[in-house]
């Protein structure tokens, strides 16, 4: 068995060569080791440093960077793999049914309900998306877990959160918007003209929008909360504070 | 001819195979077990195991779980019960393939 300080030596050199995932090199070094320690089963009283070049000559002169290539192109498609699962598990006919319902259960007094009670509904509604806005940006911004070692794994994870809820966000920065002019749904909305009418279905397809990108918001938390978990059960040393 | 050519193809239903025969495995294991088999014939190179092994690990096929040694981490891969009908599968496959060789190199056989 190798010692502690030849497995950092591995570590080290790992790290030179390119791999400085924490991960894969986990799983490089103990490759390289195990087939050292075969070697000196072998030869014994062989130097550890040739046995060292020439292990890692097996790998190739580009062995190593073909290999982090190859792994970050598949964790890519495991990220995108879990992400379109979790999005696609929202369009089932009675959650579509269900958001519908909610945002007509929403808008309805927007139509039968007299002013006051209108206002009121509409300063619930925006305070809600608001509050929403805001835990979307704090989801994208704290990841569930701080490592302290870079993690193949979860590489661009926050990037492409951020990304992908690019559109909710401008939804919910509109409502927010929107909740600051005080007078909008007395202004627009409660006209009875033509202009009052667009305004009440513009209106209604943005309640529609936000709840439904709220709800899909969840699901594509699900697929990040999937990989840290995956990370933190894998590597939990990587999310320890004195570890690196 | 190039050999590694030959096997290249194989090389997923020879992992998966493997997999389902030993239930976990790791890599170096992997590799050291193949030239064992084959008496040397064929050796599966760090560069072509490694991308193969996270490809199906990310694809669902294969599952990892981690134990401590001591002083390093070891990474196991197993099949997945989806992983376990892909295998069948790629028997299948492979067996066909054979059959499809034999055609054309020993017609009388096939």
């Amino acid at each position: 068995m190798l010692t502690e300080a030849q497995i950092q030596t591995l570590d080290e050199l790992c790290r030179e060569k390119g791999v400085r995932y924490y991960d894969l090199r986990q799983e490089i070094v103990d490759h390289l080791a195990t087939e050292i320690e075969q070697q000196m089963e072998n030869t014994p009283g062989a130097d550890f440093r040739s046995l060292v070049a020439i292990t890692f000559e097996t790998f190739g002169e580009k062995g190593l960077q073909a290999i982090v290539e190859a792994k970050e192109a598949s964790i890519q498609e495991a990220y995108q793999q879990c992400h379109r699962r979790y999005f696609w598990s929202f369009f089932t006919p009675p959650k579509i049914v269900l958001t519908f319902l909610i945002a007509v259960c929403l808008f309805l007094p927007f139509i039968y309900a007299g002013e006051k009670v209108v206002l009121q509904i509409h300063r619930i509604y925006f305070s809600f998306t608001a509050a929403i806005c805001l835990l979307t940006v704090s989801g994208i911004l704290l990841q569930p877990g701080k490592t302290h070692m870079p993690l193949l794994l979860l590489k661009g994870v926050k990037r492409k959160s951020l990304n992908r809820n690019i559109g909710l966000l401008v939804v919910l920065m509109l409502n927010a918007y929107n909740a600051l002019k005080k007078d909008f749904v007395r202004q627009h909305m409660l006209k009875g003209d033509s202009y009052g009418a667009f305004s009440t279905f513009a209106m209604f397809v943005l309640i529609f929008v936000t709840i439904t990108y709220t709800l899909i918001f969840i699901a594509r938390y699900h697929a990040v909360l999937k990989m840290y978990a995956k990370a933190k059960r894998e590597y939990p040393l990587a999310f320890m504070k004195n570890f690196s | 001819m190039n050999k590694a050519n030959l096997y290249k193809g194989c090389l997923e239903p020879i992992l998966l195979k493997l997999l389902q025969e030993n239930g976990r495995m790791y890599g170096y294991e992997i590799t050291q077990r193949v030239k064992e088999l084959t008496a040397g014939e064929l050796k599966i190179t760090e560069g072509a195991l490694y991308p193969l092994l996270h490809r199906l690990e990310a694809e669902g096929i294969l599952e990892v779980e981690m134990e401590n040694l001591g002083n390093r981490v070891r990474k196991y891969y197993s099949l997945t019960p989806s992983g376990k009908k892909e295998q069948a599968k790629a028997m299948v496959e492979l067996e066909a393939f054979k059959n499809t060789l034999q055609l054309i190199f020993n017609p009388k056989l096939a």
